[in-house]
């Protein structure tokens, strides 16, 4: 249930700036040639789908950091491109871990074009932790930080 | 009538029986012709090829075509657009948020991985926006919450990491990791 209206809220933050990811997917578009190469992808692995590629600006954070790591393509799309991490939203299950160090850290992908920050009952942020992230990132337009109890109200 | 061999007469006729013959239905609908890679051929209506802006710009450069070659498209995922597309149509003649929701909802849920992932390029290629945002959004949402491993065979995907790197990754997203269930 929790899940179903953070999902509304989610694509509607897609829908939003959904035109540029498009204008990084042509560099993605040269793979097209070859995209018969995963017909037989049940029999072995190879290569990551160039669908892919186009997928990633779709996830979350927690789907991130899992991509990065499943192949080096991924790896590298996911960290020399800025434009997922712009938009970060931090709910189950990834709240209860996440720290001032891991939110500064996480944050500095965006490379100070941080627009949105969504930290849901994330208790361990503490004032100074955010007040970094907010210096950092002039760009901010929308932050929510319902059940952040480590803050100051 | 049997013996008539005036087949346009009869299509006319057709058209007339339709229960609202609004200007929109009795206009002969043009028909465009593409060709896939495998040289498969497609028939749709105008107004659905138009929904390919790819497509439609070629048509803008050159209007006296009527065959477009798609090369980098072959006939499964191109059918699976086609179909979706030809849907948006009614609802862009008849607004319905909530059914396109449903239909699009249903359009993926029913589609394999394979499906969704073969037809995101193409979804890309013709730059149909609602499709492509509809494709990778369904992806995603397969993804949710899934360990490295399961996406690795999800997807049929080589780990080409040496295993320095990938436990160097491993540490630094120990914290996101913390009791996750491996499925």
């Amino acid at each position: 249930m929790g899940i179903s209206h953070y999902v509304e809220k989610r694509e509607h933050e897609i829908t939003e700036y959904f035109m540029e990811p498009q204008q990084i997917l042509p560099a993605f578009v040269s793979h097209l040639g070859s995209k018969n190469r995963f017909t037989n992808r049940e029999v072995e692995p190879g290569p990551p789908h160039e669908a892919l590629f186009f997928v990633l600006a779709y996830l979350d954070v927690f789907e991130l950091l899992v991509m990065s790591e499943v192949c080096m393509p991924f790896r590298d799309a996911v960290s020399r491109d800025v434009l997922p991490w712009r938009n970060i939203i931090i709910d189950r299950p990834l709240n209860s871990r996440l720290s001032d160090e891991i939110l500064v850290q996480i944050t500095t992908r965006a490379h100070g074009r941080l627009r949105t920050l969504a930290l849901i009952n994330c208790f361990k942020i503490t004032d100074d932790g955010l007040q970094t992230v907010i210096e950092k990132n002039h760009l901010i337009n929308k932050l929510h930080i319902p059940g952040c109890s480590g803050l100051t109200p | 009538m049997s013996s008539s061999t005036d087949s346009p007469t009869l299509t006319t006729e057709t058209t007339q029986l339709s229960p609202q013959p609004d200007t929109e239905t009795a206009k002969p609908t043009k028909k465009i012709t593409l060709k896939s890679s495998d040289n498969q051929i497609f028939e749709v209506e105008e107004s659905v090829a138009m929904e390919f802006a790819t497509v439609k710009s070629f048509f803008e450069d050159s209007p006296s075509t009527d065959t477009v070659p798609l090369p980098n498209v072959t006939a499964k995922p191109l059918s699976q657009v086609i179909e979706f597309c030809k849907e948006q149509i009614k609802f862009k003649a008849n607004p319905d948020e909530a059914q396109k929701k449903k239909y699009n909802a249903e359009f993926v849920t029913e589609k394999s991985d394979k499906d969704l992932v073969d037809m995101i390029p193409v979804a890309n290629y013709l730059e149909i926006k609602d499709l492509l945002d509809v494709l990778n959004q369904a992806v995603a949402d397969r993804i949710e919450n899934k360990s490295v491993e399961y996406v690795r065979s999800f997807f049929g995907i080589d780990n080409d990491f040496t295993a320095e790197e990938e436990a160097a990754l491993r540490r630094e997203h120990a914290w996101a990791y913390e009791g996750v269930d491996e499925d």
